[in-house]
């Protein structure tokens, strides 16, 4: 399986790299983008199975993202976690109306990130 | 206009938890006082319902501390403490504003690291190898 992960904090990336490597679950491949704009160039060139991406970012931001996702022929059903610093409940309305599988604020527990992403990888069609 | 104390206390439980989740650190307020020379500094704006600014230092053994807890390595390039005090910033801001203004979406921009701060922060929170100076201001 292949998660990319949309952060434009290389810090951040890095960290859920990490905890999916030390998660035990069947990921093969983590691949990363800067941003919404990023994201889309990543998914044209290698595609994803899951998504993990923050809210705001430079030029495209995790909303625009998920849009564009969601309209997509092939990748519009591919489950999508949102790890970001906004956990307000009018953000997480916004969210979940686009259809996002998991929301997850930071800072985060390495546990946290590994049950939701239990959850999302579980929820993949 | 929210009150700036009730900013201040979102901002030091936001700092307390983000150092607690992030880098198993226990951290409380200390005493107001100056940026030392050799700090690190970062600016965010927010915009939307709500905007404003957060400000921010953080002495260089802390910024370390956290970027090393983040990444779990010791041999850091300043880059990455780098990113590791911008991020900081955007975990703070975004602490505080997602709790004070529920109902809101509010955007934060990408946090400017290594900028001139003109006036002293108005919160000092201590941790377990130096101090962060915060402030959260909020135009309307």
């Amino acid at each position: 399986m292949k998660v990319l992960v949309v952060d434009d904090s290389a810090v951040t990336r890095q960290l859920i790299r990490r905890t999916i490597g030390l998660s035990g679950l069947d990921i093969s491949e983590v691949l990363e983008a800067f941003d919404g704009a990023d994201a889309i160039r990543v998914l044209a060139e290698h595609g994803a199975d899951v998504l993990i991406t923050d809210i705001n970012m430079p030029r495209m931001g995790g909303v625009e993202l998920v849009r564009a996702v969601r309209s997509d022929k092939v990748l519009g059903h591919i489950p999508v976690l949102v790890v970001s610093t906004d956990g307000s409940a009018a953000r997480r309305d916004v969210m979940a109306g686009l259809g996002v599988t998991g929301y997850l604020s930071k800072p985060f527990r390495p546990e946290d990130l590994r049950r939701h992403l239990a959850g999302v990888v579980g929820s993949r069609p | 206009m929210i009150a700036q104390a009730v900013l201040d206390d979102a901002v030091e439980a936001a700092v307390v938890d983000i150092l607690e989740v992030s880098a198993f650190e226990i951290a409380e307020r200390g005493e107001l006082g100056p940026a030392p020379a050799s700090a690190l500094t970062a600016r965010l704006a927010f915009h939307g319902p709500h905007a404003g600014w957060l400000r921010m230092w953080i002495d260089p053994a802390e910024a370390r501390a956290l970027a090393s807890a983040l990444l779990g390595a010791d041999d850091l390039e300043p880059a990455m403490i780098a990113d590791a005090v911008a991020e900081l910033a955007n975990m703070i801001a975004g602490h505080v504003l997602s709790r004070v203004f529920v109902d809101a979406c509010i955007g934060l921009d990408r946090a400017e690291v290594g900028v001139e701060l003109t006036a002293p922060c108005g919160l000092v929170i201590v941790g377990e190898h130096g101090r962060i100076g915060v402030s959260l201001e909020v135009d309307r």
